[in-house]
């Protein structure tokens, strides 16, 4: 892979995955905002 | 090779973040990402008064109105629900009630809808407080109510009767396989002020607190804003998030209506919240629930409805649908 392509392709790869996990974490906090405490408590992991 | 391996590596990183959150967090809350869902739990078609199949308490009533009558408007918590619909089951004729379903969304936040000129409604605490405050509502079945609902009836210049009818307990609960069983008022206010933020400090695994609340107005955040005297935690840790988390409800809102057995309540001072402990007075954390109207609303039958709630034959249906009566 050419150094040009590798940097090319290394920037849209973190791009993706930065703009994907700032979404999903968007969505946590709009959802633990307005959800049913009882249910978000009754699915916690506990070992 | 080596630069493949590198996002390849790096894709991974990041869906191992993505699934961490996933499993801690997303798969608690993906049944519930609409904005009404905290008020929604109560499935009302459970408690509609006349039908055979309803899960009602039903006692030989000496109360019974008459089609015709000027019949009281009933609302109340959702908590409350089958109280009230029980008193309809038994004090009103047939018919008096048009459930009209409906889809829950954000625009009908609650996914239930009766008929305007039904005798049962179901608006829950926040909005069905302000309508028996306005006249639309005649009689509202609710926790305490708040100091700015108060404020609210003050300021329309409504004097409102407020009725004990029945005993309620405040509970806390965990995780059902949270190894932490009991707590003590203290140690409960502490939590909520901040100044205890691990589970190691009260007895259980070294775990962060993840102290949950509710929305403002509703009768369990009331009755948490009395219980905390008003000095209540604002900011907390971000991260506690991820850790065991505590909230509060009311003792049958959470075991007889909702009903999640992933979950506990908690002993508080080491006494169990049952309908023995309240009624004897043991559970620290006991509430009356009451009846709320105006003093002004001219309708006869609302008192005898208030009258009845209070008789033997009232107390009676409401130890039988699972709440504690007065006495």
């Amino acid at each position: 892979m050419k150094d040009k392509t590798f940097i090319k392709a290394l920037v849209i790869t973190l791009a993706v995955c930065i703009a994907l996990t700032l979404a999903h974490i968007g969505y946590i906090m709009y959802a633990y905002k307005n959800s049913s405490i009882i249910y978000f408590i009754s699915q916690e992991i506990w070992p | 090779m080596k630069r493949a391996l590198t996002l390849v590596l790096i894709v991974a990183l990041f869906a191992g973040i993505n699934f961490g959150l996933y499993m801690t967090m997303t798969r608690r809350l993906r049944q519930n990402f609409s904005g009404a869902s905290q008020l929604r739990m109560v499935d009302v078609r459970r408690f509609l008064p006349h039908e055979v199949d309803s899960d009602l308490a039903r006692i030989d009533s000496s109360l019974h109105f008459e089609e015709g009558d000027d019949l009281p408007v009933l609302d109340g918590a959702a908590a409350l629900v089958p109280v009230y619909a029980s008193v309809i089951d038994n004090c009103y004729p047939e018919g008096c009630v048009t459930y009209e379903g409906g889809v829950f969304d954000d625009d009908n936040k609650y996914g239930e809808n009766f008929a305007p000129d039904s005798a049962m409604q179901y608006q829950n605490t926040i909005r069905g407080f302000t309508d028996v405050v306005d006249g639309s509502t005649d009689l509202f079945f609710t926790a305490h109510p708040n100091a700015e609902q108060m404020q609210y009836a003050e300021e329309q210049g409504v004097e409102l009767e407020i009725v004990p009818i029945g005993m309620e307990a405040f509970v806390f609960f965990v995780n059902a396989d949270s190894p932490v069983e009991d707590l003590t008022t203290d140690q409960i206010r502490a939590i909520y002020r901040n100044e205890i933020t691990n589970w190691n400090e009260v007895g259980g695994p070294n775990r962060m607190i993840n102290p949950v609340t509710r929305v403002t107005g509703s009768g369990s955040q009331s009755m948490m804003d009395r219980f905390m005297e008003d000095n209540m935690l604002t900011r907390r840790n971000p991260l506690s998030i991820f850790g065991g988390s505590i909230g509060y409800s009311f003792r049958y809102y959470l075991t007889g209506l909702v009903g999640n057995d992933g979950v506990k309540m908690l002993s508080v001072n080491g006494v169990i919240p049952d309908a023995e402990n309240i009624r004897n007075g043991t559970y620290p954390l006991t509430a009356n629930f009451y009846v709320v109207y105006r003093s002004d609303n001219d309708n006869p039958n609302v008192t005898r409805l208030v009258d009845w709630l209070l008789s033997e034959e009232g107390q009676s249906m409401i130890e039988q649908t699972g709440y504690v009566g007065l006495n």
